[in-house]
């Protein structure tokens, strides 16, 4: 049986194909289109999975989409009675596309990719949690779901066990932890759905001095429960996300590109402080409902890493999974995965260890498109000469781009589309934001380390969980090693590492062992292969034109090594696009 | 000859733009007739009446989690709502 799932039109569209519950590809569609966050309708994912399982449409037993949208349409409608005549232009600027595609999800389907039997409408949260909890190693879990919104529901709890996933409690909309991390997103002058990662960032320079008076904007029960005080926001009306009166109680909003004060630091680390107190309440109740210690989360805040490396010092679980793509990307292999295994009673087998389901490319295509274009490069002759060079090239400071087999599922670079550099140089943080990424100079750089030897240099949980292979935790750097690494420890002297197992990217692993063995430390800096305001590479000639508009120095692809120096670098000018 | 393509291919861009004009203008007068007609009186109707569509006063409970009882229907899954 295969199982189409698909989420679009909000933000991150995407698309997944499961076999007999068995994941077969899944891809966003923005790394095809190349727009960062494309919300359209994913042609390209969908033609991309059906292209990797080998059939055509008419093959596909079964779409799943990841939400309910007359449920959806009918809490917007919702708001505008409720705020009219205050919600004027958002009613103006939203209601046509959901009359010309939101609502017509059957019609599209039936036009674009020809596909005209049934189609399954799993309500958001519910994809939410199946897109955590049936990909997971768990026969039992306690589920959490926390984002902006979904139909109604912003945040759910729930319990999985087998194949029967049941949601206990809702608390709906407006009262929202993800729209209130994003109106904070927002007044930092930040884009919301875009940057809240970057709040987090912040957060480590600051002092929560803002949390008493955050405590006004929402009020936060015992259960973690909460209710926000909607005089300080203003999402469910307008186009801000938050009002006047938030302003007059925390000053002016920062304009965005502004500089970045002191003020603005201590905010962030203020919501970031509330968030983790209200979530720890949270699960502490979860556990108290359920009485299950293995955790399942996902909704965009799952994939708070500062939060998430913080949850079994403060809670009482002692398992968690979270899934790369926890955001409303990964709400279509929750679709299709409750598909298979709740409507359809089939029973699990599938776990998802490693995120790499998108696109690969082979030997032949590599080299055919570097002949074609006229590209000088070398290949190395076996694995280790390969893997002694590149280590040597790190060693030396050079920045390696990075692409290897299939592409990662869900935001992070995860060592199949990655820029590579060495975290012992001082100087890497610079080296790589005024060459490469030109980002902002406070946001963090990732560590990726051997899974064995994460314990050695990090201060983790015991034993590091699944979602650390996904860069979705964050664990305080051992002193001792800080200065070692200066690199990718924070200012607060966290790291958010990525632990690499041998069995899931063989090449990645022995190029951070090798590199270990010339440095004394088997890591290295893992950050996204792209530009600020691009999505991740997809293609060999996404990753060479990366490459070329950029101060990468060599870029490796299979066995493939392309230096830029060797090559014409009239390829393009990245400057005049890196925006957000 | 390729004089007249120009001409219809010109003629063919400024249709084209006039009609989206059109459709633009329709469907501004439609939308604000369904936000001022439709949305307006019953907001204002059901205002007078103390109806709510969103939970937006701030009373305090015990606890703000609402209970699931339901679990959905397999059937369910088939509707958009």
């Amino acid at each position: 049986m295969y199982i189409l799932g698909i989420s679009c039109f909000y933000h991150d569209s995407g698309a997944c194909l499961i076999k007999d519950g068995q994941l077969v590809a899944a891809a966003l569609e923005e790394r095809f289109s190349r727009k960062k966050h494309d919300f359209s309708f994913p042609h390209a994912a969908i033609a991309f999975c059906l292209e990797e399982a080998g059939i055509d449409i008419s093959a596909v037993d079964h779409v799943a989409f990841y939400e309910k949208p007359v449920l959806k349409f009918d809490r917007i409608l919702s708001q505008h009675l409720e705020m009219f005549p205050r919600s004027f232009l958002p009613f103006f600027l939203a209601l046509p596309s959901w009359f010309n595609e939101k609502l017509r999800l059957r019609r599209i389907l039936r036009k674009k990719i020809g596909y005209r039997k049934n189609v399954l409408y799993i309500p958001h949260h519910l994809s939410h949690a199946a897109s955590a909890f049936y990909v997971s190693p768990f026969e039992e879990a306690a589920v959490l779901t926390l984002d902006g919104a979904g139909e109604w529901q912003t945040s759910t709890l729930g319990i999985g066990r087998g194949q029967q996933l049941q949601q206990l409690a809702e608390i709906n909309f407006p009262h929202s932890l993800g729209l209130l991390y994003s109106a904070v997103t927002a007044y930092l002058g930040f884009k919301v759905n875009n940057d809240e990662y970057k709040v987090m960032g912040l957060a480590g320079y600051g002092k929560p001095r803002y949390l008493e008076k955050l405590r006004k904007v929402i009020d936060v029960k015992d259960d973690g429960s909460f209710a926000l005080n909607l005089e300080y926001f203003s999402f469910h009306y307008g186009m801000r996300m938050f009002s006047k009166k938030f302003e007059e109680e925390f000053g002016p909003a920062r304009k965005p590109e502004t500089e970045i004060s002191q003020d603005h630091q201590d905010m962030a680390a203020s919501m970031q402080v509330l968030l983790e107190e209200i979530i720890f309440k949270i699960c502490r109740h979860l556990y108290e409902i359920t009485k299950v210690d293995k955790l399942c989360f996902a909704g965009g805040v799952a994939l708070n890493s500062l939060l998430n490396g913080k949850l079994f010092k403060h809670t009482p679980f002692k398992e968690i999974y979270i899934q790369p793509e926890a955001g409303d990307g990964g709400g279509c292999l929750g679709a299709a995965f409750y598909a298979y295994h709740a409507v359809f009673d089939q029973p699990r087998s599938f776990v998802m260890e490693h995120a790499y389901w998108g696109p690969q490319y082979t030997r032949a295509e590599m080299k055919q498109f570097l002949d074609d274009s006229g590209i000088k490069y070398k290949e190395y002759a076996d694995e280790n000469s390969l893997l002694a060079g590149v280590a040597k090239l790190i060693k030396d400071s050079f920045v390696i781009g990075w692409l290897q087999g299939r592409m990662e599922w869900g935001p992070r670079a995860l060592g199949a589309r990655s820029i590579l550099s060495n975290p012992t140089n001082p100087k890497m943080q610079e080296i790589l934001n005024v060459k490469v990424k030109h980002r902002e100079p406070f946001r963090p750089f990732a560590p990726a380390v051997t899974a064995e030897k994460a314990n050695e240099y990090f201060q983790g949980d015991e034993v590091v969980p699944m979602p650390a292979d996904f860069m979705l935790m964050v664990y305080p750097v051992r002193p001792d090693h800080r200065d070692k690494i200066p690199a990718v420890t924070h200012v607060d002297g966290t790291g958010r590492l990525q632990t690499v197992r041998r069995k899931q990217n063989p090449r990645y692993y022995d190029m951070i062992k090798a590199f270990g063995e010339l440095s004394g430390y088997p890591i290295l800096i893992n950050t996204s292969f792209n530009i600020r305001g691009e999505p991740i590479v997809c293609t060999p000639r996404d990753a060479y034109r990366c490459m070329m508009g950029t101060g990468i120095d060599y870029l490796l692809m299979d066995k493939f090594l392309i230096a830029r120096a060797d090559n014409p670098n009239d390829m393009w000018d990245s400057e005049q696009y890196a925006h957000d | 000859m390729g004089m007249v393509k120009e001409f219809l291919k010109s003629l063919r861009e400024g249709m084209k733009q006039f009609a989206d004009m059109v459709a633009d203008s329709v469907n501004l007068l439609l939308l604000l007739a369904v936000y001022f007609v439709g949305i307006g009186l019953v907001s204002i109707v059901a205002k007078l009446s103390g109806k709510h569509f969103l939970d937006i006063g701030r009373q305090s409970r015990q606890s703000y989690w609402q209970k699931i009882e339901k679990r959905p229907e397999r059937n369910s899954f088939y509707r958009m709502f």
